[in-house]
């Protein structure tokens, strides 16, 4: 387990390197001075030469990078000119947001995936399979923003059930603050409902057709238990996987969600940002959720290590 | 010589696949295909001809005529300018098709390039496949938002930011069907009539790639106008006084307590394009998919699984794939 662990973290290197050097040179692509850019053109030269020292732009480009990758590496993500505080404080502050918002959405998404996955499987071809199938394809044609927009339309315009935008924290008042995070948690968690349907359904039919499932029929076992004991457990494995997958779409779409209902998480930290050209801030956001996806994309896959004795033993990692 | 004259064709078997009569007929079975094409067809023939008919101006800005509900004349209703809204939702769908269209052809290509590049030479194999690695890590609107934050808000950044973004999954279906059809055995025997690798890699590795990059690229169409339109809702992508459904619905959102039709009408256009191009993204994988030529059974038909293996490796399995 340990060797597959090591093997695990190993293979994420280059990946991490690939990402830093894309995130570091963020602030390069821009056409002109990324200095000029930020003061804008109002700006003295003398200005603009002041924060090029402070911001380290006249080192040669490869300086830069390993002194802002040292920077990462211990913590430091720079300051934020506009905010005038570190980058991490300004990402600590906007976390929990966005974090309760990405778990009512995965709580809302598995809470309608799993069951009508399993139960579009079991009864493939019925009506209700054809309902699921429809569904879901019609899910996966509304982005996270637009079916928010339109939830926000008939839920907190028309019937007024919800506040339209806001944001309260449900630690403090639990109620208000799962009236806030309703609308966007379920505009989020659909899309995500029905790509983990889909495998979901795509996983049991498989399991369903193999012979142990037949041999556990045979020996009389109840159709309810067939089903959610021996079939799920086994369909689970994968359906694990794709819920590290969306895990990505989920945090971006966690990000443009927010800006609808103006929560203060890191989508609109980051849309701010965009606005004010505010370069560290983009980077560190941008690394911030990447590394936030690979963390769980490897915890799943050494949790299907830890599940699933074959894929620690075959040769699972070369993919 | 005589001896080489007696193997087969290469060429032709290569080709086998794609006997053109039958796609096309295969396509016009296909409704998921034709309703998908034909809604989009529709969009865009619309979006060209009928500002020209109806004499619509997205720009024209009327004061007086704020947030006007539906009518007559106005068949969406006025934005808070004062401006068309149907004229501008065809203005709007002019910009989505054309980005994502360009988006999609620019992505086919380049991955193309890629992913062929990268199933022939180990070394720029590891190269290559890492920097996707690191691009696929970073999510999608994300990266394509920052892209198109630095490279600031115009449309052919726009274009840029969105084909790295969908370039290196693309490229990675590309690698992993090429490599597939370099082991096949018509590819063997033209290597043993002694043609060069970049001859192989033309003739015979790319043309079997194309129906696996069209089907992509029509899902890549379909993701790029999702991702457009959420990069100018953020205020990243297509600007005021430019018209594209992103933008709108961001200004619909501001007024969405007085004019909600506003964020209805073009979110209603813009979910119908992306459902039609999944459909037609759908129906193309199943005419691609030489499965759909074997009679089948009805009931299967909605459900079945990804067939196990590809259309060209099927095609050319029958005699001695084993050398």
């Amino acid at each position: 387990m340990t060797r597959y662990i090591v093997q695990r973290l190993l293979a994420l290197l280059p990946v991490v390197l690939v990402v830093s050097i894309v995130i570091f040179s963020i602030t390069y692509l821009t056409p002109g001075d990324p200095a000029r850019n930020i003061l804008g053109p109002d700006a003295s030269q003398a200005q603009v030469d002041a924060l090029r020292d402070s911001l380290g732009l006249n080192a040669p480009l490869v300086t830069q990078y390993f002194s802002w990758l040292g920077g990462v590496l211990t913590g430091d993500l720079g300051e934020s000119f506009f905010m005038r505080k570190p980058v991490l404080t300004a990402i600590a502050d906007n976390f929990l947001p966005t974090l309760q918002l990405a778990t009512i959405a995965i709580a809302v998404a598995l809470g309608v995936a799993i069951p009508f996955g399993t139960l579009a499987a079991r009864y493939r071809g019925s009506g209700l399979d054809q309902t699921v199938t429809v569904a879901t394809l019609l899910s996966m044609a509304v982005p996270s923003f637009v079916l928010g927009l339109l939830l926000m339309v008939v839920f907190a315009v028309n019937l007024r059930w919800f506040p339209v935008a806001g944001y309260v924290n449900p630690f403090t008042d639990f109620g208000a603050g799962i009236k806030t995070l309703i609308l966007p948690g379920v505009a989020l968690g659909t899309i995500v409902a029905a790509l983990i349907t889909r495998t979901t359904r795509a996983a049991v039919l498989d399991v369903l057709n193999s012979g142990y499932i037949d041999a556990a029929r045979s020996r009389g076992v109840s159709n309810l238990r067939l089903l959610f004991a021996h079939t799920l457990k086994n369909a689970g494995l994968p359906v694990l996987t794709n819920v590290g997958l969306v895990v990505g779409s989920l945090v971006t779409g966690a990000a443009v969600t927010e800006t609808i209902f103006n929560i203060p998480g890191l989508g609109s930290l980051l849309v701010q940002a965009i606005t004010r050209r505010d370069y560290t801030i983009i980077q560190g956001v941008v690394l911030a959720i990447t590394l936030c996806y690979l963390l769980v994309n490897l915890i799943i896959d050494l949790l299907y290590g830890l599940v699933d004795p074959r894929v620690r033993l075959g040769r699972k990692s070369g993919e | 010589m005589s001896e080489i004259s007696r193997v087969p064709s290469t060429q032709t078997l290569a080709l086998l696949p794609a006997r053109d009569s039958s796609y096309w007929r295969r396509a016009l079975r296909s409704r998921s295909l034709v309703v998908g094409a034909s809604w989009i067809l529709l969009v865009g023939l619309s979006a060209l001809t009928l500002p020209l008919v109806l004499q619509l101006d997205p720009y024209s800005v009327a004061p007086t005529q704020r947030l006007q509900g539906p009518s007559l004349e106005h068949l969406a209703g006025t934005d808070s300018y004062g401006r068309d809204v149907f004229a501008r939702l065809l203005s709007g769908a002019l910009t989505s098709l054309r980005v994502g269209l360009i988006v999609c052809l620019v992505t086919a290509v380049a991955g193309s390039i890629i992913g062929v590049l990268a199933a022939f030479n180990s070394v720029l194999d590891q190269i290559l496949m890492r920097i996707c690695d690191g691009l696929m890590a970073i999510p999608g609107i994300l990266l394509a938002v920052s892209l198109a934050a630095a490279l600031g808000p115009t449309i052919s950044n726009l274009i840029i930011a969105l084909a790295i973004v969908y370039t290196p999954g693309l490229a990675r279906v590309v690698r992993s069907r090429a490599l597939a059809v370099r082991s096949d055995t018509f590819v063997e025997a033209s290597r043993v009539q002694g043609a060069r690798p970049v001859h192989i890699m033309v003739r015979h590795i790319l043309p079997n790639t194309f129906s696996i990059t069209a089907v992509q690229a029509t899902f890549i169409f379909a993701e790029s106008v999702i991702t457009e339109a959420a990069l100018s809702f953020l205020g990243a992508g297509v600007q005021q006084p430019l018209a594209s459904w992103g933008n709108m619905l961001n200004q619909g959102k501001d007024v969405i307590m007085q004019a909600p039709q506003i964020v209805v009408f073009t979110s209603l256009f813009l979910v119908l394009t992306v459902l039609a191009l999944n459909l037609l993204g759908d129906g193309l994988r199943d005419t691609v998919d030489s499965r759909g030529v074997r009679p089948q059974p009805r009931r299967a038909r909605s459900s079945r699984k990804r067939p196990p293996r590809d259309a060209t490796a099927r095609a050319i399995e029958p005699e001695g794939t084993q050398l």
